[in-house]
């Protein structure tokens, strides 16, 4: 069979280190150094706002930077090879075998010309080398597997007919059709309703368990991550600033902030104000001296305006970069 | 002191040049997307009613009924007990003074030509309000009210972040005082941490001014933490309408209880199915094809909403 997965690894499968990324050539920076790593069949939150470079870090590691952004420094290594060294090629063929991407718009992820069946089925004459009729065959197959109510009808079916729901679900059997070892999913269910959203997440978990891939979960909500995530990572301007793996301990003042700005669990008696984070966050080009987060943190120091902290490990799959909470 | 008697409202696509010369000698009916079938609600002197629905439950259109921006297919929309449909024209625009909507999404809603100062001051002219110089200072006033500087009068919608131009949007939805704020979705388009900003300035202005507000979100969460009374839509009904004292404490609709769990992230119950086709809704309960507890009757009528407690609303037969 053509279908295995790459080289069955024990060390982390992915390993990023001091990853940059910027636009107009280093003059907007949008991920400013990133140090990571992802275990076999782990399931990791990526948590961040609009502009925090949370998406521009999905699509550095899987080598599709939009025109006018490059690649800076740091290497990305996948399975003990460095992709950022790799050529396109090569780099290409780790794209829906070894690598898969859930797309947080599945509208503009699907080709609206092609029926649902034959973008599925091209994944597998393309990558695996199958023939037409095996492609369909695993192709239907798969459709079924990720919930599609009538598997055949659906294959000859065009984007346009399916719900959002229903699209995000042949997003995911294209992502997962080949079993990689590595799912990269943003923002999967922003675009869609909560009952539908809950069950979109149910799928990527269970699919994702049962082929052993990892995940790298990017989302806007920290609440959702809970029971999803067992690590997650916080990122504000370019930079991680919180490694985490307990909900309850959050230790960067932009954490906690956005944490406490959710709407509290109903009974618990709190006030109807919210409590927002003051001020907003900052633009990709803007250079911040010191901590990017100090303008807007209740507890910042004079030291916070000065000297950018740096990610201190506290424990293992623990690091907190403040001056102040360690 | 707002309220929506009986309302229906269908969306019939526009029929194209050869039916409308076929419609000329017989019927030539398309099907349309009945966005809401048959609500009773009403919105009382001073509180915040949320309403709440995923997409396509109608919640939308009810509250583009609720402030007169839609008329609709058959019953009313009362103010005060008297039935829009009737009012004279002068009647009409001081109705529209009293009643403001605030739309979703911020960019697409403010014209992207006009200076904030302009887009403030159209509602005043039109209602022939104040002068040249009163409007101005209005204006200033309204940008300070909202959270941002009066020296941004003067810029245009995309000079302004996301969360200052929903501010915009805001201060234009206040400009000519209005009694009931009808807000679709006041925050959803904004970051976790900006939200809570927003939402907290509608709290403010709302103790402030002493409005009525009507709060549209998909967001049960925020809703229910924020409202008086919570109505819930699905397939264009009203299944539920909740005290916020009750939320989470009593028998909900299946469907409340579904959605409740869902974006709780308890996760204990994952809702099969999805929403009804809004062109062909089922013939009895809109949510029968996804309820877990159906009965016969279910498939047969849409159950009415009766009350239930004092203040609690529910339409279920299973209840």
């Amino acid at each position: 069979m053509t279908l295995e997965s790459g080289p069955s690894a024990t060390g982390p499968i992915l390993e990023v280190n001091d990853l940059a990324v910027s636009f107009g050539r280093g003059a907007w920076p949008a991920v400013r150094g990133l140090d990571f790593r992802l275990n076999p069949g782990e399931v990791v939150g990526l948590v961040g706002e609009s502009g925090s470079g949370k998406s521009m870090t999905a699509y550095s590691l899987l080598g599709l930077l939009p025109f006018g952004a490059r690649l800076d420094r740091g290497s990305i290594l996948f399975q003990g090879e460095d992709l950022a060294l790799l050529p396109p090629k090569a780099r290409r063929n780790l794209l829906g075998r070894r690598l898969g991407m859930i797309f947080q718009e599945p509208l503009t992820a699907l080709n609206p010309v092609y029926s649902i069946g034959e973008q599925v089925a091209e994944i597998f004459r393309i990558r695996a080398g199958l023939n037409r009729k095996e492609a369909r065959a695993r192709a239907i197959e798969l459709l079924g597997q990720v919930g599609l109510p009538r598997p055949e009808g659906a294959y000859a079916s065009y984007p346009h007919r399916f719900s959002g729901g229903m699209r995000q679900r042949v997003v995911i059997a294209m992502a997962l059709a080949l079993n990689p070892d590595l799912v990269i999913a943003d923002e999967p269910t922003t675009a869609l309703d909560p009952t539908i959203a809950a069950q979109i997440i149910r799928l990527i978990q269970s699919l994702t368990a049962q082929r052993g891939s990892a995940v790298l979960f990017i989302t806007h909500n920290l609440r959702l991550l809970i029971g999803l995530a067992k690590r997650v990572l916080v990122m504000y301007h370019g930079l991680i600033v919180e490694e985490l793996t307990d909900f309850q301990d959050l230790r960067h003042p932009y954490s906690q902030g956005l944490w406490r700005a959710l709407p509290p669990e109903p009974g618990t008696g709190a006030d109807r104000r919210l409590i927002p984070i003051p001020g907003q966050a900052p633009g990709p080009g803007e250079l911040i001296p010191g901590c990017a987060f100090a303008p807007r943190c209740p507890q910042a120091q004079e030291i916070c305006h000065r000297e950018l902290p740096l990610l201190k490990t506290l424990a293992p799959a623990r690091r907190v970069r403040c001056h102040l909470s360690c | 002191m707002l309220r929506a008697q009986r309302v229906y409202k269908t969306f019939r696509p526009a029929k194209s040049l050869g039916q409308e010369f076929l419609s000329l000698f017989r019927k030539v009916e398309k099907d349309g997307v009945q966005a809401v079938r048959g609500v009773d609600l009403e919105a009382r002197p001073g509180e915040i009613l949320g309403l709440v629905g995923e997409s396509g439950s109608g919640k939308s259109t009810l509250g583009r009924l609720l402030s007169g921006l839609y008329v609709p297919d058959a019953g009313q929309i009362l103010m005060a007990g008297q039935d829009l449909a009737r009012f004279s024209k002068a009647e009409r625009s001081r109705f529209h003074q009293r009643v403001q909507f605030m739309f979703q999404d911020p960019s697409s809603a403010l014209n992207p030509r006009l200076t904030a100062q302009a887009t403030l001051t159209e509602g005043l002219i039109i209602h022939r309000l104040g002068n040249r110089a009163q409007r101005k200072e209005k204006v200033a006033h309204l940008l300070a009210e909202v959270g941002l500087d009066p020296s941004m009068a003067t810029r245009y919608p995309h000079q302004f972040s996301g969360g200052q131009r929903q501010r915009l949007g805001l201060a234009r939805a206040l400009c000519l005082d209005p009694e009931i704020l009808v807000a679709d979705e006041p925050a959803s388009s904004l970051d976790v941490s900006i939200q809570a900003q927003i939402i907290n300035l509608l709290l403010d202005l709302k103790e402030k001014r002493g409005l009525t507000m009507v709060l549209i979100s998909h967001d049960l969460p925020l809703v229910a933490h924020l409202a008086d009374r919570v109505a819930v839509m699905y397939g264009g009904l009203i299944l539920e309408i909740i005290p916020q004292k009750l939320l989470g404490q009593i028998d909900h609709h299946p469907y409340v209880r579904a959605l409740w769990s869902s974006t709780l992230a308890k996760g204990d119950y994952v809702l099969p199915g999805e929403p009804p086709d809004p062109q062909s809704p089922p013939p009895g309960c809109p949510f029968e094809p996804r309820c877990p507890e159906t009965l016969a009757l279910c498939q047969e009528s849409a159950p009415p909403l009766k009350a239930n407690q004092p203040d609690h609303w529910l339409a279920c037969h299973a209840r």
